[in-house]
């Protein structure tokens, strides 16, 4: 019982049985997997096998249209779209393929986003800007942050990305292909510093990438096939 | 409301963006003036009219079937008693303004004028213009309209001929010719009216018509300043009725629209028709609003979708949209009443848009507009905007995100 209570404690993410049919092309049909608290993943698979699909799901921006997700034992299901919105903001941080600044804001701006949109939480705006100081200072970008994202390289905008997506500490991090438009040194750059991150951060760090050469550097490998998550 | 800087930001960084929405508030205010200004002119048309009648008629005549009475003590007791009927008790400076109304020809400068002479029995009356409110006009003097004086080129001061059918001193079946000075030009504001009507001393008219104790009409004043207030209508109606009812067998009172009644019926059914029907000019704007926020969100699908991401509600963004259509449609409003007042300002100055005043009754048109046109006109838009907002919202809200972001890249 002891134990199965720890097993349940490693286990942040709990897919079960997850299905998404687009009109009448199936992105996902039935995916099952456990992800632990802490852990790395990497995910490969094809094209349109589905990938940022159950990045979303996971995510709370789509809904399943069978099956259900669980963070800590929660059903986001069970969350209505205001509770959704505030996982989203606390828990997870997202990085994309193409950055996604805002281009009428600068870097900063960009980064402090989150702790905007966060109106609910008593979360210590100061804390949150001395962890975004440190990042910059880390990452290397402190004097990028009156820029705007027109004047910043694709990997400069991508560590900007990242900091954003750290800047409220979150306990997953959700990554959608963050290489994908950056050269190979730029990448590498990218996903060990996510990876570092991560670790500092404990935070459960899920990379969906066609690089295979990159999810080989996880520690957890999985891949997307026809629909379905199998492990490498 | 942090959140809002981040979602007008996104709006802000696009320039074509702007363009857009300043296209927008235009067709939006455009459309919301071109409603307002045909209501205005409607209201207008009604007021300048109105208040014209009555300074041509008062607020109502009480006249005889035969035409001439006796103007005598029974029917100044008739007029006591009249005063205390219930309809005029909440009217404190009632007047009843005695009156002979006879027909004439108005020569001067070898042309002349069929004319509606009024021979009044005192000029402290609202049927003249205030500028010769309480001036008296003396024997010999007449005022005219101003139609009239334009149209037989007569100044102030000059001397004009009145041709009265009969009582000739050589034939008396032979017209007669009177010579008065013109002592003033009024203007009531409808051409018809200016056109005919002549003022003079009622005991002057008396003696030309060689008439002694007779009179052909009663004026009754309310003196009340908001003459186009449908209440006040609505009294007169009532005093009307109640006089009706009181007056002997012979007479009768008629308020002072009742000869062009239908034309005002048919001016307020035109007002209301058109108000509906050019509901369409907003339902188009408010097509070309739809069309911003369909662009707005296509063209910055991926910025949207990153704000969702980040943790926007559906309920945020759905504020947000209902608040940046609150602020084009008083963006609009606000740039609508100035389009109004600039075509009001032309109305008042360019000939251009100078009315033919024998087919319209008054020169020139001017805006007269309500509280209830502009909350009308502006709350039924907002309505409108609201609706297909949200129509088009809940339609957007029910799309996958991540759908219409795959199209974005494939």
């Amino acid at each position: 019982m002891a134990m199965k209570q720890a097993q349940e404690q490693m286990d942040i993410i709990k897919v079960k049985n997850l299905k998404k049919i687009y009109g009448k092309s199936a992105a996902l049909r039935g995916v099952n997997f456990h992800f632990k608290k802490g852990e790395h993943y990497s995910i490969v698979g094809a094209s349109g096998s589905g990938k940022s699909t159950l990045l979303y799901l996971i995510g709370g921006l789509e809904k399943p249209t069978e099956g259900e997700v669980l963070i800590r034992e929660s059903s986001l299901n069970q969350l209505n779209e205001e509770q959704l919105a505030h996982f989203r903001n606390r828990e997870l941080g997202f990085i994309f393929q193409f950055h996604f600044l805002l281009p009428g804001m600068t870097a900063k701006e960009n980064i402090l986003l989150p702790l905007q949109l966060n109106q609910k939480s008593k979360i210590e705006s100061k804390e949150v800007h001395q962890r975004v100081q440190l990042l910059a200072n880390r990452l290397k970008v402190q004097h990028l942050l009156n820029k705007f994202p027109y004047e910043l390289s694709g990997g400069e905008q991508q560590r900007i990305n990242i900091i954003r997506a750290l800047s409220l500490a979150p306990k997953i991090l959700l990554c959608d292909e963050p290489t994908g438009n950056l050269d190979s040194q730029n990448s590498w750059n990218v996903v060990a510093t996510l990876k570092e991150l991560a670790h500092e951060f404990q935070s459960t760090l899920i990379l969906v990438t066609h690089d295979n050469e990159i999810a080989r550097s996880f520690t957890s490998q999985l891949k997307m096939q026809d629909g379905l998550l199998v492990p490498i | 409301m942090k959140h809002f800087s981040a979602m007008f930001n996104i709006l802000r960084s696009d320039r074509s963006m702007f363009k857009f929405l300043w296209g927008v508030v235009l067709g939006l205010s455009f459309s919301m003036a071109v409603i307002l200004s045909a209501m205005g002119l409607m209201e207008g048309f009604e007021k300048t009219f109105l208040l014209g009648l009555r300074k041509a008629s008062g607020d109502l005549s009480i006249g005889h079937t035969n035409g001439f009475f006796l103007n005598n003590v029974e029917l100044d007791q008739f007029l006591s008693e009249a005063r205390k009927i219930d309809a005029l008790q909440k009217f404190p400076n009632v007047n009843f303004q005695k009156m002979i109304q006879s027909e004439s020809f108005l020569v001067a400068s070898e042309e002349s004028k069929a004319v509606l002479i009024k021979g009044l029995e005192h000029l402290s009356t609202n049927l003249i213009d205030s500028k010769v409110h309480n001036q008296e006009i003396l024997k010999g003097e007449i005022l005219i309209g101003s139609s009239l004086a334009e149209f037989l080129h007569i100044k102030k001061g000059d001397d004009v001929n009145l041709a009265f059918p009969k009582g000739n001193a050589v034939a008396d079946q032979l017209p007669s010719f009177y010579r008065f000075k013109v002592k003033d030009i009024i203007h009531h504001g409808i051409y018809q009216k200016d056109m005919r009507l002549v003022y003079m001393q009622m005991d002057e008219l008396k003696s030309i018509l060689n008439i002694e104790n007779k009179i052909n009409m009663i004026i009754l004043e309310l003196n009340v300043p908001d003459i186009q207030n449908t209440r006040v209508l609505d009294d007169i109606k009532n005093i009307e009725k109640a006089l009706n009812h009181l007056l002997p067998r012979g007479f009768y009172a008629r308020a002072f629209w009742r000869d062009f009644s239908s034309l005002i019926e048919a001016v307020r059914v035109e007002k209301k028709m058109m108000a509906i029907i050019l509901q369409i000019v907003v339902v188009v704007a408010i097509f070309n609003l739809l069309a911003f926020i369909i662009y707005l969100t296509e063209k910055k699908r991926r910025d949207f979708f990153l704000l969702r991401a980040l943790g926007l509600s559906q309920k945020s963004n759905k504020h947000f949209w209902y608040l940046l259509m609150t602020g084009i449609w008083m963006l609009s409003a606000i740039c609508s009443l100035v389009l109004v007042y600039v075509f009001s300002l032309s109305l008042k100055h360019l000939d251009l848009l100078k009315m033919p005043e024998q087919i319209y009754f008054m020169p020139r048109l001017s805006l007269s507009l309500k509280l209830i046109d502009y909350s009308m006109v502006f709350s039924t838009s907002l309505f409108l905007i609201f609706l297909m907002s949200f129509i088009l919202l809940k339609k957007m809200e029910n799309q996958s995100p991540i759908e219409s972001l795959k199209k974005d890249f494939h």
